[in-house]
């Protein structure tokens, strides 16, 4: 089940990676846990088929629908906060960094992958 | 900047409490403008004056920002209050974006709004000088006063009240003057706040770190955000590790896509630099024309450096993506490619 909420309660098990998703215009992303086996671009599916249950998650999905449309590429975050371009079929576990987050019993490492979905436009006839 | 004072295109247009009425017959009754020769013109209610100050404002956002960003680029700018505000709240809020819901990150988020220039511009905004009651006509603002209409009076009737004019007048021109004045101390009061050095405020460990950074590249990097000092600033995004077909290899952090600091959210790809790192570590700008393509879908109400930030690095994203900066970068290696075969 996806969340947009700002009060983080998806606490990642063993084997598994908490995936935020999101595009470049958008404000909030949007959090998943996902098994670490799963690629880049089934999180992204996945989120498309979760149960919307606020504004926000639906305005999410809708505009990650809107991305993904087209042709469109995958960026993750590094630990160091760059940007690095992936493959659809990276899996989670290669790309996962840990980040300290807040939980409700307070702050914990966990891993977690940061993707950012952008929707290709050609700028050319060559491109 | 518009004149605050459009609406005398209207004229002659009355003042009266909070209404502002023109000449017209749309909806008769609010008033009736008496001429000297007896002759009655009907008064319609235009808006009201809280209305107008909106029009006003709305009208005059945008000339405000520039006026705003006209004032911090004459001001100091490396050490002041963008640096602090850029180091501590909008690249934390910005991240924030990308890595969920830290509570510490989420508060700085919450800060960064509150810091966020587009609501507070607003506030900063002097009321027009709008006299009331007062006949506006022939480029003068004639204050009125209570009196009875007798011939050869201009009078305005309002209700059961009659208005006539006191004698005195004040040009438009002279409370244009006065509104624009004040205008400038209020723009320069607000470029200080974001560039004065806070004497009181100790720098924390990472506004330090920047500041030092700052000193010796002239940059500051966070992670694939970064902030170039100069008259103005800028922001730029790293443009993500790819082979592009102009400058070969870009490897991490070695070259960003940049803009000029604005107080208003600005996705204008026309004012987008790409900048280099140098071997010496400095940033330099790398002169090419730019081709994006089309943009995706911005929530362009959010706060106007993070939005500007997320522009950034769709841009970035997409150069990287389409391995070009140009439609017609590498195009005559295409063609030959093509013609070999």
């Amino acid at each position: 089940m996806l969340t947009t909420q700002r009060a983080l309660t998806l606490q990642p098990q063993e084997g598994e990676v908490l995936t935020i998703v999101k595009t470049p215009g958008m404000m909030r992303a949007a959090s998943v846990k996902l098994p670490a086996g799963t690629s880049i671009g089934e999180s992204v599916q996945a989120l498309l088929r979760s149960p919307v249950t606020s504004d926000g998650d639906r305005r999410f999905v809708e505009n990650l629908r809107r991305e993904v449309s087209g042709p469109h590429n995958f960026f993750t975050a590094s630990a160091g906060n760059q940007m690095i371009e992936v493959m659809p079929q990276t899996k989670l576990a290669e790309v996962a960094v840990p980040r300290e987050l807040s939980f409700p019993d307070g702050p914990r490492k966990v891993p977690c992958v940061a993707v950012e979905v952008v929707q290709y436009a050609a700028v050319g006839i060559h491109a | 900047m518009t004149s605050p004072y459009d609406f005398l295109r209207l004229q002659p247009v009355v003042t009266v409490g909070d209404r502002l009425l023109m000449r017209g017959s749309v909806t008769p009754g609010s008033g009736q403008l008496v001429m000297p020769s007896g002759k009655v013109f009907a008064l319609s209610e235009f808006c009201s004056m809280q209305e107008l100050q909106m029009r006003i404002l709305n009208s005059n956002r945008k000339a405000l920002c520039r006026m705003v960003e006209s004032a911090i680029a004459s001001l100091s700018l490396v050490g002041g209050e963008v640096l602090r505000v850029v180091v501590e709240e909008w690249i934390p809020a910005f991240q924030s974006r990308d890595f969920g819901e830290c509570a510490v990150v989420s508060d700085a988020a919450e800060a960064a709004n509150q810091l966020s220039f587009g609501p507070s511009i607003d506030s900063m905004f002097p009321a027009v000088p709008v006299p009331s009651p007062a006949l506006w006509v022939h480029g003068r603002a004639w204050p009125l006063v209570r009196g009875n209409w007798t011939t050869s009076m201009t009078a305005v009737n309002v209700g059961r009240r009659t208005f006539v004019l006191s004698g005195e007048y004040w040009p438009v021109s002279t409370l244009e003057k006065k509104w624009q004045q004040g205008l400038q101390a209020a723009a320069t009061a607000f470029a200080e706040r974001y560039t004065g050095p806070n004497q009181n405020a100790r720098p924390s460990t990472r506004l330090a770190n920047a500041r030092e950074q700052i000193a010796r590249t002239g940059a500051f990097e966070k992670g694939d955000l970064l902030f170039l000092s100069g008259n103005p600033p800028r922001l730029g995004c790293m443009i993500p590790p790819h082979e592009n077909i102009v400058i070969g290899h870009v490897g991490e952090g070695q070259v960003a896509i940049t803009t000029a600091l604005r107080l208003s959210a600005s996705t204008a790809t026309s004012e987008y630099q790409v900048y280099r790192k140098t071997s010496a570590g400095r940033w330099e700008h790398f002169s090419h024309i730019l081709c994006l393509g089309t943009a995706g879908h911005f929530y362009i109400d959010q706060d106007p450096a993070l939005a500007t930030w997320a522009h950034l690095r769709w841009a970035a994203e997409r150069i990287a993506t389409n391995r070009r900066f140009h439609v017609n970068d590498g195009v005559s290696r295409d063609e030959e490619n093509y013609s070999n075969g």
